[in-house]
């Protein structure tokens, strides 16, 4: 058996593929910038977020599986040998079994090498690993194996030139439709039932590192590649035509238990990585284990933050991390009690200097008193200048500034002139009223229903 | 005629000719709501990928005991594929309201084309479709950015960048001018 497999991986393509797939995925990880690179989400920069790029990446890599599947299912037909063998006592189970295990074996070992590349940065990096990255990996080997089973299935089944540029197409179009369709990890659902859109072999990129897919994701997503690689293996075995027909049996089996199980709404597709999202404390400023090496940083501007709400009648006793993904689609959680923040929002040109880098001390303090502590309504900030300015206006009457808030370079155009006349508008009444209109302000921002701005010039809210 | 029906049928023509607007008009519909340069650069691969399997005959060898010259037949076959999905793409997005310019078409075409002539040539005609679909895989999925970025994703550059073109038009030269001469691996 063992020499067997020796020369069908020297016969095969098996080395090649993965060769192709280390090699595409490397180019891919290190050459290209992308949200790969960026973030605290980014590849191999700790374990759940690098397993799960590792399987976007079969967005690329997949149809390349596919379509290798399918020029090995046909070999035998397009070197004409298809009678001989079928006229020797050998089963064709055998030869079937072992064209299937080297291929798979070439996709695996591509699939693997691109995984412990990232890993070995996280250990470089020092990442945290944690078992829920185990699942990743297991359903991205599992994907790749469909991938696999399906050519070899229907390269065998339909022994013609055009079947593999056909099919690696297909599978091409049908990773990025379901791409583009899906609803992108938010609350608003995409194109295509939610469900549909995870059936892909590809993942939605990461969009924190906190977050991994549910175990309804999981098991559906299990289901159905099981299904495939069923339907596939049949098909590079059987030889009977009602055989091949009993062949749909596994992946239309698989299409229904997925159908059942995996999430109907996008809201459910991931859930905290338990391990990684567990609370470490500095008093009342905590953060994710996974960004303990941040809390040093954040600790100390969080309490004086905390300290300066203080003023506020009702104001936040802690700073927590929020363990939220990036998505500008969807409005960010609140909570009275906490002041959220996310280590990749504090990522920015850095004030008084060309650089980007994570804001600290001081400038860090005046990040979290933005909106008296709380996120913004609107996703995407620098798109609505009043909620902006008056989020601003708050954080430096809070912070006791004897002058408004400084103007940023690339600033949105209107948000200077909005700030200048709240800071006046507000800085004209006496000191009582200033705070009443801040703490109506931060209500707002709480409820997401009013213009914090027209609250802080005094108008009806 | 004999003879050209005898090579049509030895390159997969007919299924070519039946599968490629077949899949076009496929993917058109598909993507119509949001038909940008991504899904124009899918369809063109595909039409080039699928024509591109008759890149090679039956037997390499037995053509070459041809008594005429393979040169010029070879380059026709590589060119008419180059035009025929050209053109097939560019009739089938007049039905939609956005349209992919001619100029893109006719850069991607070339290169994609020329990817399809040296993948015939390393791999055998069967193996034509590889590169080419290799390529758009790797332009869709490349974001932009550095010039890197640029290099890999050419197929979807701006018509006005001249990187792309002299890429495309690099891999059209290479591509046609090694297959016209060597023909496909036997």
């Amino acid at each position: 058996m063992v020499n067997a497999l020796r020369t069908e991986l020297r016969r095969t393509i098996a080395l090649w593929l993965a060769v192709l797939m280390a090699a595409v995925g490397l180019v891919f990880f290190f050459s290209f910038t992308g949200p790969w690179r960026r973030d605290s989400s980014a590849w191999g920069l700790d374990a759940p977020a690098t397993a799960q790029w590792t399987r976007y990446l079969l967005l690329l890599v997949w149809p390349m599986v596919v379509g290798a599947g399918a020029i090995q299912g046909m070999r035998d037909s397009r070197s004409g040998v298809s009678e001989l063998f079928a006229s020797t006592s050998r089963p064709a189970g055998h030869r079937a079994l072992t064209l299937g295990l080297t291929t798979g074996i070439g996709a695996v070992v591509g699939y693997l090498v691109l995984l412990a590349v990232g890993f070995v940065q996280v250990a470089v990096n020092g990442g945290m690993f944690t078992l829920a990255s185990l699942m990743p990996v297991v359903l991205g080997l599992l994907a790749v194996l469909a991938g696999v089973a399906i050519g070899l299935g229907v390269g065998r089944l339909l022994p013609h030139p055009v079947t593999a540029p056909a099919l690696a197409v297909l599978a091409l179009v049908a990773v990025m439709f379901l791409e583009v369709s899906s609803g992108h990890g938010g609350d608003a659902d995409g194109l295509l039932p939610n469900w549909v859109a995870l059936l892909s072999a590809a993942q939605e990129q990461p969009r924190s590192a906190f977050l991994v897919p549910s175990a309804a994701v999981d098991t559906g997503q299990f289901l159905w590649f099981a299904g495939l690689i069923g339907t596939g293996l049949l098909l590079l075995v059987m030889r009977s035509a009602r055989a091949r027909l009993l062949a749909v049996l596994p992946v239309v089996a698989g299409l229904v238990g997925a159908a059942v199980v995996l999430p109907a709404s996008a809201a459910d597709n991931l859930t905290p990585d338990k391990a990684a999202s567990e609370l470490v404390c500095d008093g009342s400023v905590c953060v994710e284990k996974l960004h303990e090496d941040w809390l040093p940083t954040l600790a100390g501007p969080a309490k004086e933050a905390l300290r300066l709400l203080e003023k506020l009648p009702q104001h936040p006793v802690r700073v927590e991390e929020s363990t939220e993904g990036n998505n500008t689609t969807v409005t960010p959680r609140r909570d009275p009690e906490l002041v959220l923040v996310k280590k990749d929002d504090t990522y920015t040109i850095l004030p008084g200097t060309q650089q980007a880098g994570y804001l600290t001390g001081h400038d860090l303090t005046m990040a979290l008193l933005k909106g008296a502590g709380t996120p913004p309504c609107e996703g995407l900030s620098y798109s609505h200048p009043e909620e902006e300015a008056a989020r601003r206006v708050m954080a430096y009457w809070l912070a006791g500034s004897a002058t408004p808030p400084p103007l940023h370079e690339h600033e949105y155009k209107q948000v200077p002139g909005l700030m200048q006349s709240a800071w006046t508008a507000l800085h004209a009444q006496p000191e009582p009223e200033q705070l009443a209109r801040v703490a109506a302000a931060r209500q707002l921002q709480l409820s997401c229903q009013g213009d914090p701005l027209t609250a802080l010039l005094g108008g009806a809210h | 005629m004999r003879w050209l029906g005898l090579y049509a049928r030895s390159r997969y023509v007919p299924v070519a000719v039946a599968a490629v607007p077949l899949s076009i008009v496929l993917l058109w519909w598909l993507g119509e709501s949001f038909w940008v340069p991504e899904f124009a650069v899918l369809t063109l691969t595909m039409a080039i990928a699928i024509a591109a399997i008759g890149l090679g005959g039956q037997d390499v060898d037995l053509d070459r005991t041809a008594g005429f010259g393979w040169l010029s037949r070879r380059l026709a076959h590589l060119l008419l594929i180059g035009v025929l999905a050209g053109l097939a793409l560019l009739a089938v997005q007049q039905l939609g309201d956005v349209r992919v310019d001619v100029s893109m078409v006719v850069r991607d075409g070339a290169g994609l084309l020329g990817l399809a002539g040296v993948a015939a040539v390393l791999f055998g005609g069967q193996f034509g479709w590889t590169l080419p679909l290799g390529m758009a895989v790797i332009a869709l999925s490349t974001p932009e950015g550095l010039t890197v970025n640029d290099v890999m994703r050419w197929p979807m550059m701006s018509t006005d960048d001249a990187l792309s073109w002299w890429l495309a038009g690099a891999l059209f030269v290479l591509g046609t001018g090694w297959y016209t001469v060597t023909g496909a691996r036997r």
